[in-house]
């Protein structure tokens, strides 16, 4: 089993390193494109969802000060490089003061506020028109190749991915976990709960705002709708729960399945897309619950003895 | 709790994955002779959108099975006439995913020509994709003129600018010569502010005096406050920039608060603003494309197309604009006598077409002539109000209800 | 200022009517139902229809729609927390906003099937009243005391009958209720059809004052939940004074502020207390 998902995964990451670098033009540049940047915004939405249990509605907060930061950098002169540099600084910063703010929160708090933190962004971007562009959004001419971009996002996702592998493994992933079970039984044995979610949620925020830098680089556009995007944080929480597995091939797993299967109704089914992408999402909660009852289990049984 | 190891269920999985990728990739397609036109276009079938154009889908189809019954267009190139096709994909209301759909529709689907999907900030993003595969888009309700200052070659739009989308109705009110003041209620987005800035300008020139402006977000429920400090101005006309469910809320406010101008100008005012209204509705002026009666081009096609599509020109009043854009679409390839994209373009930069709205040219940053016509609900119905020669009623002012 | 005022509650009415539902569902089931504002889409259409037979008043016609919700919530309750049961907590709750999310969209588009893309905007017309020079409109404060009605039976019900206070029970502590007799489902699938209930007339009030489109069940259910987070769950009194409150706050922040800064303020104050009052504090 162990060696079936370190192949799949190794599979999973490889083709998708792969496919960058072959499809960089075109739709199907941009199809593996957004199937890279789900992936990074999944993983790093899993990184304190797994370990902390936090599920934050407002993850694409981080994207949208990312895409931001970089474009107004861009539009006020600088390079690539350098406005990379400069936007990953800011939006770190942008992200700890958020970070700051809300890993006091319990989980459905935090959940919340995280979403109101989102929504705000959204407004106070279409308000601050003179740096923004408003409601329009901002427009900003290729700073990059569409390969060079298409690459960029392949090794963040593997950086992410490594993260997530390193930080689950390491001892501070173990903190996550016993803060997860019981704050105040944790900090009575001396972890320090709020370094360890702060780190966290500080893993989980750089990926996304350089996930969303290199989204604009990439379209060249973004606004705020679609920089501070709710969809794009439920995406991230689907493709990070959508599978029951284990560590990172639940995530990316689950991302190339609703990516790929929304691909699908999109593009070949006229009509009742969002019927039959709602149909998908109860077949795959419905999985998770039919595996947990005992009925369920006791039929799965019967159809392994049948398949042997 | 207990759990399977899921190893079966991976496998799975995987294969439906591998499947739907499979799926999805694009086949390569050899080149040909043209067997039809096909004619790219992304419709907002959900998302904040559709209430304006979910349906447009039906139009389109509509539209090419009229062309289709009587033959196709004549493509000389091909050497015979050719039907049309739509290739429509829902962009969800939402740029990214239009330009997604218009880079499918580019180098998957290889679309002749494409139509520009609904609203400023969708268009915006969608035609880069246009502009880097160098592929003729026309855009249609998208008039704000940040769209067309980025230099772009590839593009050209039916409409004219917002800031003078309501310059006839200005001209009306300048030759009447009655209204003196004017408060601007402007729903803060992109096409409504648009329109306010050239309506301003357009009301100075008609002699008229701002008396106030309030800029409103799109969610706003509540108007009290602006209704209470409009009725200290008392205006003669309050001029109404939003779209359709801002400008019913704002109305149902209003005459539930006893506001009442001479006159209420509301931009876009289309039948759900009449249903949603009732009686409040009557003598708004709004703005139209096209209402019945107007003699233009080849208006027993547009009446087949919406029987045909089933849509409702008092529910959506887009509709006029998009059968423009379809015409201006078909004439190009008409007169170019090939599908060849950049004949196509330099075509539709020079074209001068007539079509249900009136002609149809282009500036040189892709700006469109198309504009709308003051229209008033007068007895339940709409009128076109001005210039003379194309009203279809006189124009009801002050307001009976003033 | 008192003209806002009295526009404020009549907003911060249908605010509250539409988040004491939600209320219910998630601090009795612990589930967060994205498909509660689908729900209120429904009633609008519903009543939109029944205009076509018959001009029924919105206030009649919550009472002929009442136990089509009560039938729809319980429906609802088979699809989105019976099958969840046996998870645990968190992976419960994300299996039933998963699901919920599904009929959430799966509604979106039986409802443009039906009704079509066009925005739902019902018509009913009230005089307006004029009481010592305030302008009262009579449609909104009718809607205002239902609103006030409903809340007010619903509390009673929570408080006075058997199954009121074994959803509350529940609320509190599933596992001890539990061990009381309280049968959990039946308990849950009865909240939720009293939730169900509330979004429905939300709807109904909602498209006579403001038009509605038939994809708007998300959006309506996020303003819901913030009202809900405010106000407190598992109870109506809370979300009951948040919505009212919110109604007051959009109508004031109009009135001294401009309008584009509204929403910004209002959720960044919803954000700030939610850190303040409702998070752990660090020591």
């Amino acid at each position: 089993m162990k060696i079936c998902r370190v192949s799949l995964l190794t599979g999973i990451l490889s083709a998708l390193l792969v496919s960058a670098a072959y499809f960089s033009e075109g739709y199907l540049g941009i199809f593996i494109f957004s199937l890279i940047i789900n992936g990074i915004m999944a993983l790093s939405f899993d990184i304190p969802g797994r370990s902390l249990g936090l599920i934050s509605l407002g993850h694409a907060t981080f994207f949208g000060m990312g895409a931001y930061c970089f474009g107004i950098s861009i539009t006020q002169g600088f390079t690539f490089f350098p406005a990379l540099i400069l936007s990953v600084l800011l939006s770190a910063m942008g992200a700890f003061i958020i970070v700051f703010l809300l890993s006091g929160l319990d989980h459905g708090y935090y959940s919340l506020a995280t979403l109101g933190v989102l929504i705000v962004f959204q407004r106070l971007f279409e308000t601050l028109e003179s740096l923004t562009g408003g409601s329009a959004g901002l427009y900003i001419p290729e700073t990059i190749s569409k390969l060079h971009c298409n690459i960029l996002a392949a090794f963040l996702l593997l950086a992410t991915a490594a993260c997530h592998v390193l930080y689950s493994r390491s001892r501070w992933g173990l903190y996550s976990k016993e803060t997860e079970v019981s704050e105040e039984a944790a900090e009575a044995i001396g972890i320090p709960t709020r370094k360890v979610k702060t780190i966290c949620l500080m893993l989980s925020a750089i990926p996304a705002s350089m996930a969303g830098l290199l989204h604009l680089a990439r379209t060249s556009h973004v606004s705020p709708v679609s920089g501070f995007s709710l969809t794009l944080s439920i995406t991230a929480l689907l493709a990070s729960r959508i599978v029951p597995a284990r560590g990172i091939l639940g995530p990316l797993v689950g991302v190339l399945l609703i990516t790929a299967v929304e691909e699908v109704i999109w593009t070949k089914f006229e009509g009742f897309n969002h019927a039959l992408f709602g149909l998908i999402l109860l077949a795959a909660a419905f999985y998770q619950g039919v595996e947990s009852s005992e009925t369920g289990l006791n039929f799965i049984k019967k159809i392994r003895a049948c398949e042997k | 709790m207990k759990t399977l190891k899921p190893s079966k269920s991976f496998v799975w999985l995987v294969a439906i994955l591998t499947f739907s990728i499979i799926f999805v990739l694009p086949g390569s397609a050899l080149a040909e002779t043209p067997k039809e036109i096909k004619i790219g276009a992304t419709v907002s079938m959900s998302g904040k959108f559709s209430t304006e154009v979910g349906p447009f889908k039906q139009l389109m189809d509509a539209y090419a099975a009229e062309i289709n019954a009587q033959g196709g267009i004549y493509v000389k190139a091909a050497g015979s006439r050719l039907p049309i096709k739509f290739i429509v994909y829902d962009d969800k209301s939402d740029g990214p995913t239009a330009r997604k759909f218009y880079e499918r529709l580019i180098s998957v689907d290889k679309a002749d020509i494409l139509l520009g999907p609904y609203s400023s900030p969708v268009t915006f993003a969608a035609s880069i994709a246009a502009e880097e595969n160098k592929v003729p888009f026309i855009a249609i309700c998208a008039n704000s003129h940040k769209i067309y200052n980025r230099g772009f070659q590839w593009i050209v739009c039916v409409i004219d600018k917002a800031p003078l989308y309501t310059h006839r109705y200005w001209d009306m009110i300048k030759a009447e010569g009655q209204a003196k003041t004017v408060a601007f209620v402007v729903e803060d987005t992109l096409h409504p502010q648009g329109v306010y800035r050239g309506a301003k300008k357009l009301s100075e020139t008609a002699g008229l005096k701002e008396v106030l402006l309030k800029v409103l977000p799109a969610g706003t429920h509540d108007f009290t406050a602006a209704i209470v400090k409009i009725q200290e101005t008392s205006p003669d006309i309050v001029f109404v920039s939003a779209n359709v469910p801002f400008s019913i809320a704002f109305m149902r406010q209003a005459r539930e608060l006893n506001l009442n101008p001479k006159e209420f100008h509301v931009i876009h005012h289309g039948g759900v603003f009449k249903k949603g209204l009732g009686a409040g509705a009557e003598d708004v002026v709004g703005q139209s494309y096209w209402t019945q009666g107007m003699n233009y081009g080849h208006p027993e096609r547009f009446v087949a197309v919406l029987k045909r599509s089933g849509i409702s020109l008092d529910d959506f009043p887009w509709a006029p604009a998009y059968m423009m854009a379809f015409e201006v679409a078909t004439q190009a390839v008409e007169r170019v006598g090939s599908l060849d994209r950049k004949d196509l373009m330099l075509a539709l930069k020079k074209l001068k077409v007539m079509t249900i709205g009136g002609v149809v040219s282009f500036a040189e940053n892709g700006v469109g002539t198309i504009n709308t016509y003051p229209s008033q609900i007068i007895d339940g119905k709409y009128h076109i109000i001005w210039p003379p020669q194309v009203a279809t009623a006189g124009h009801r002012y002050p307001s009976s209800k003033n | 200022m008192i003209q806002v005022l009295i526009s404020g509650l009549f907003l911060g009415g249908v605010y509250a009517l539409l988040a004491v539902g939600l209320s219910l569902a998630f601090g009795i089931m612990g589930v967060l139902n994205l498909a509660h504002g689908s729900l209120a889409i429904l009633g609008a259409i519903l009543y939109k229809k029944s205009l076509l037979l018959y001009p029924f008043s919105p206030w009649v016609f919550c009472i002929l729609a009442a136990p089509i919700f009560l039938v729809l919530g319980s429906i609802l309750h088979l699809i989105i927390v019976a099958p969840f049961r046996n998870l645990s907590l968190s992976a419960g709750t994300v299996a039933s906003l998963i699901a919920s999310l599904g009929v959430a969209l799966i509604l979106e588009d039986l409802f443009v099937w039906w009704q079509g893309w066009e925005p739902i905007s019902t018509y009913f017309s009230f005089p307006t009243f004029n009481l010592l020079g305030l302008k009262i409109p009579g449609l909104r404060a009718v809607l205002l005391g239902t609103a006030a009605i409903t809340i007010g039976l619903s509390t009673l019900f929570l408080k006075k009958t058997d199954r009121g206070k074994s959803m509350r029970a529940l609320a509190q502590d599933q596992e001890t209720a539990s061990l009381c007799g309280i049968h959990p489902g039946i308990t849950s699938m009865s909240a939720l059809g009293l939730a169900a209930i509330m979004a429905g007339l939300a709807g109904i009030f909602y498209s006579v004052l403001y038009p509605l489109g038939p994809r708007d069940g998300l959006d309506l259910t996020l303003k819901a939940l913030f009202i809900v987070v405010a106000g407190g769950m598992g109870n109506l009194r809370g979300p009951a004074v948040a919505g009212l409150l919110l109604g007051l706050l959009e109508s004031f922040a109009g009135f001294f502020f401009t309008y584009t800064s509204t929403d910004t303020m209002v959720y960044s104050l919803l954000v700030i207390y939610l850190v303040l009052k409702r998070g752990r504090r660090w020591q």
